[in-house]
């Protein structure tokens, strides 16, 4: 049995070293968040944009912002990374904050309205994206920080089951990522430097800018990359739909409950529906009867709790092209201008 | 609980620590923990369903201890029966019974009428096909005077819930395995070692070959996707397909088999190089081995197996394949991919019957051109078959075939990007052919064994990305 051990014990360097350069390196911050981004939101909050090359801990951020917001926003969009193009100069006006999360799931809309409301900076306006993978229950999870106090407060609040991970489970992700190969060679080979910049400018090469207000002006880097950008159109999975079979009813009395509670809070709530590509919307979106029962659904509730809508997942109606996406789900912001345009007043 | 997941990586150790340092007083102390083992395994899915493991368990000890009571025939009839009802009737109906219900709506709709059935939503108990064929083989075995009926109910129930392979295999049988629980385990330095690189073999199969070949399978078989792909690329994940499932369950067993040897316990070998195999009835000498050398014992023999002349054997043939193919699963796709076996292995027997004996190119390192053309349309054969086996729908399947056969054959291949991975392995699984798993290596130097070890270790570090279920954990 000693000489097992001993043995078995060979094996344990390799896995010390990768748990110590992934847990000291943190380069997807995920056993804490980047320091640097009290410093992303301090900027925001001045006026600037902000440069970055690497992905960043969205979550964590717009904690930041709100953290460090001492006046609220007027006007609010809650949403996903297809809401990301929406800026204030579409929107019109001068007091909006995009706090769009990557991958959002009720979760995240949870833990953000339950900030906002902690802070008292809830806004006037509040546009939600009302998108169908907000109630697809195997919608991925970010692999950064995660914000489950915040969800598991307004939960108990709105008196909701907590879907989302466990404590066991919770641990048992961030185990399987601080013991993962590729975290480890990303730690090792990637470049160093700081990830972010302050700048004045809406378009740097090489750069993603998050400006002032949240929002992100477009991700000029797939025009450079169309075969990557085609496969994303044509990618059958896209929002995870292959696996989107019905609406999960939880996830909809969340959904309910947000709305529900915004409302008693005297925030006025437009929904938002993004469209998808006119071939993705063709070839797969179309094809799913899940989005015409979500479409049905979308229609009733927001006639039932008379919010105003705009968008729609089909982009013939909203004359959207190829040239407004992004890929397969994202608008550029001339995309996203013309549907908020096309909205009826 | 997922062999390749957090949870088990601190289950096992545990287990590990408490069988071997706290639970070593006697063989009572060691059952007892297994059994407790067992459940916390089974139950971390849904312990709900321990109680079918529990009645299958009790039921089939019961019986035979009163096989082992009454020498009756009479009697003994009557309690085989009630051994194989429960048991029987428990797999029919939490896996079966939809699929027999609606097959039989369908087969009056055929014929004009519309019946009125009522389809149960029933949670499939995962492993039920795996325990329940391994308890009955007990009471069958008792029935049949192989072997003496145990006491020990602890040693009983630990040897049915042996928790490495109670979810998907290998289907053990009471003369191996039990007895091994009846007395004392003692730790045994070089079955612990090779158990341990056996395992680290399993989960490099399963995470490295079966999860990343996956990715393509799973985007080829989706709805509608293969139609626009060519005929190469599809051939492609058919051949893909076959390597995953094969890295996915061979994996499996070799995770299990590992388990077992850590505590001393030597369970059958389940997978012998089975992508080696020179034609069809050598394949499933070497695939589920002890799926396969089940419903020999216990049906084919039984139903006269090659005695009663040509005739009856290709019956019994044709009735054992198309068990097997519904023992897979409650679907019709599982059912035609058995009676494609049946045929590959009837055409077999009517032509040439020479039996097959050792592996491919035993005294050379490389296999004769002749060794090569069986060995590939031995391939072959399982890879088209397993379009069936994969596919969601018999239509699904038949349009996958159509367009294989039909579409552009001239293109190159969209997935070729992928062929490094069954190339690597193809490699390894040859170089290793006659040993028990690839990471039997000791003849090298320690300086080179432990770089392997290392390697392989990393690249299952490297792809492990999410816990993705065994593919036989649906049966």
């Amino acid at each position: 049995m000693k000489k097992f051990l001993i043995n078995s014990l060979l094996a344990t360097p390799l896995f010390i070293t990768i748990a110590y350069i992934n847990y000291s390196q943190d380069v997807y911050h995920i056993f804490s968040p980047d320091p640097q981004l009290k410093e992303v939101a301090e900027w925001m909050l001045s006026g600037s944009n902000v440069s970055y090359t690497r992905s960043y801990d969205r979550v964590s951020l717009v904690n930041e912002f709100i953290q460090r917001s001492e006046e609220k926003s007027d006007w609010i969009i809650l949403g996903s990374s297809k809401s990301m193009t929406a800026n204030k100069d579409i929107i019109g006006r001068t007091s909006f904050f995009n706090s769009w999360i990557k991958q959002a799931r009720l979760k995240d809309y949870l833990a953000i309205v339950y900030s906002l409301d902690q802070e008292n900076l809830l806004p006037d306006t509040l546009i939600l994206e009302f998108s169908p993978h907000l109630f697809n229950i195997h919608q991925k999870a970010a692999r950064h920080h995660e914000n489950y106090d915040s969800y598991f407060a307004m939960a108990d609040i709105l008196d909701l089951p907590k879907l989302y991970p466990n404590r066991w489970n919770r641990f048992s992700m961030k185990t399987s990522q601080l013991f993962s190969g590729r975290n480890f060679l990303d730690a090792l080979f990637r470049k160093p430097g700081k990830n972010f910049q302050q700048t004045d400018q809406t378009s740097l090469p090489n750069h993603r800018i998050i400006q002032s207000d949240g929002s992100e002006p477009g991700k000029e880097y797939y025009k450079s990359q169309p075969k990557r950008r085609k496969e994303l159109i044509l990618d059958e999975e896209v929002d995870n739909q292959h696996l989107y079979h019905e609406m999960d009813p939880t996830l909809i009395k969340h959904f309910e409950g947000l709305v529900a509670f915004l409302q008693s809070k005297n925030v006025s709530l437009i929904f938002y529906i993004p469209p998808y590509h006119p071939e993705t919307f063709n070839i797969t979106i179309n094809q799913n009867p899940v989005f015409a029962e979500y479409t049905k659904y979308y229609q009733a509730f927001s006639t039932k709790m008379k919010v105003p809508v705009f968008g729609g997942l089909d982009p013939h109606p909203l004359k959207l092209t190829d040239n407004d996406f992004i890929d397969a789900t994202h608008t550029e912001p001339s995309g996203f201008r013309k549907i908020w345009l096309s909205r009826s007043h | 609980m997922l062999f390749a997941s957090v949870s088990f990586a601190i289950f096992l150790p545990l287990v590990f620590f408490l069988f071997w340092f706290v639970f070593n007083k006697n063989v009572r102390w060691q059952n007892a923990l297994t059994l407790m083992a067992g459940y916390a395994f089974y139950a971390w899915w849904d312990w709900r369903f321990l109680s079918l493991i529990v009645i299958s368990s009790l039921t089939d000890f019961l019986v035979s201890r009163q096989l082992g009571k009454t020498n009756e025939p009479l009697k003994r009839k009557v309690l085989l029966i009630i051994s194989l009802g429960v048991n029987l009737g428990l797999l029919g109906f939490f896996k079966y019974y939809n699929f027999f219900i609606e097959s039989f709506a369908d087969a009056f709709s055929l014929i004009g009428y519309s019946i009125n059935t009522t389809t149960l939503n029933i949670i499939f108990p995962l492993g039920i096909s795996f325990y329940t064929f391994q308890t009955m083989s007990y009471s069958i075995d008792v029935y049949r005077g192989k072997i003496q009926p145990t006491d020990n109910l602890l040693a009983f129930f630990s040897y049915v819930s042996f928790f490495p392979q109670l979810l998907a295999g290998p289907i053990e049988r009471a003369s191996n395995l039990l007895p091994q629980f009846l007395k004392k385990r003692v730790f045994d330095y070089a079955l612990a070692r090779d158990g341990l690189l056996q395992i680290l073999w399993g989960l490099f199969q399963k995470v490295v070959i079966a999860d990343l070949l996956g990715a393509n399978v799973d985007f080829l078989f989706s709805n509608q996707s293969h139609m626009e792909f060519s005929g190469p690329t599809l051939l492609l994940g058919a051949v893909f397909f076959a390597i995953q499932i094969y890295g996915d369950w061979a994996g499996y067993s070799n995770i299990a088999i590992g388990c077992g040897k850590l505590f001393g316990i030597r369970l059958m070998t389940n997978f012998d190089m089975p992508l080696f195999s020179r034609d069809i009835a050598e394949f499933w000498r070497r695939w589920h081995i002890s799926l396969a050398t089940w419903v020999k014992d216990y049906m084919y023999i039984p139903l006269g197996g090659n005695r009663k002349g040509k005739t009856r054997q290709v019956i019994n043939i044709t009735i054992v394949f198309l068990v097997i193919g519904l023992w897979h699963g409650p679907n019709w796709t599982f059912v035609l991919f058995g009676l494609m076996h049946c045929i590959f292995y009837n055409v077999l027997l009517l032509s040439n019957n020479q039996k097959k004996t050792g592996i491919a190119a035993e005294n050379s390192i490389l296999p004769s051109l002749r060794e090569l053309y069986q060995i590939g349309l031995t391939f072959l054969c399982f890879a088209l078959s397993l379009v069936m086996f994969r596919a969601d729908s018999v239509t699904q399947a038949f349009d996958y075939y159509s367009n294989m056969f039909s579409a552009n054959w001239l293109a190159i291949p969209t997935n070729l990007g992928y062929l490094y991975i069954p190339i690597l392995f193809f490699i390894i699984e040859w170089v290793q052919r006659k040993k028990k798993h690839a990471l039997q290596i000791s003849a090298l130097p320690k300086w080179l064994r432990w770089p392997v070890y290392y390697g392989v270790m990393f690249s299952v570090l490297y792809y492990f990305t999410r816990e993705n279920p065994f593919i036989y954990f649906q049966i």
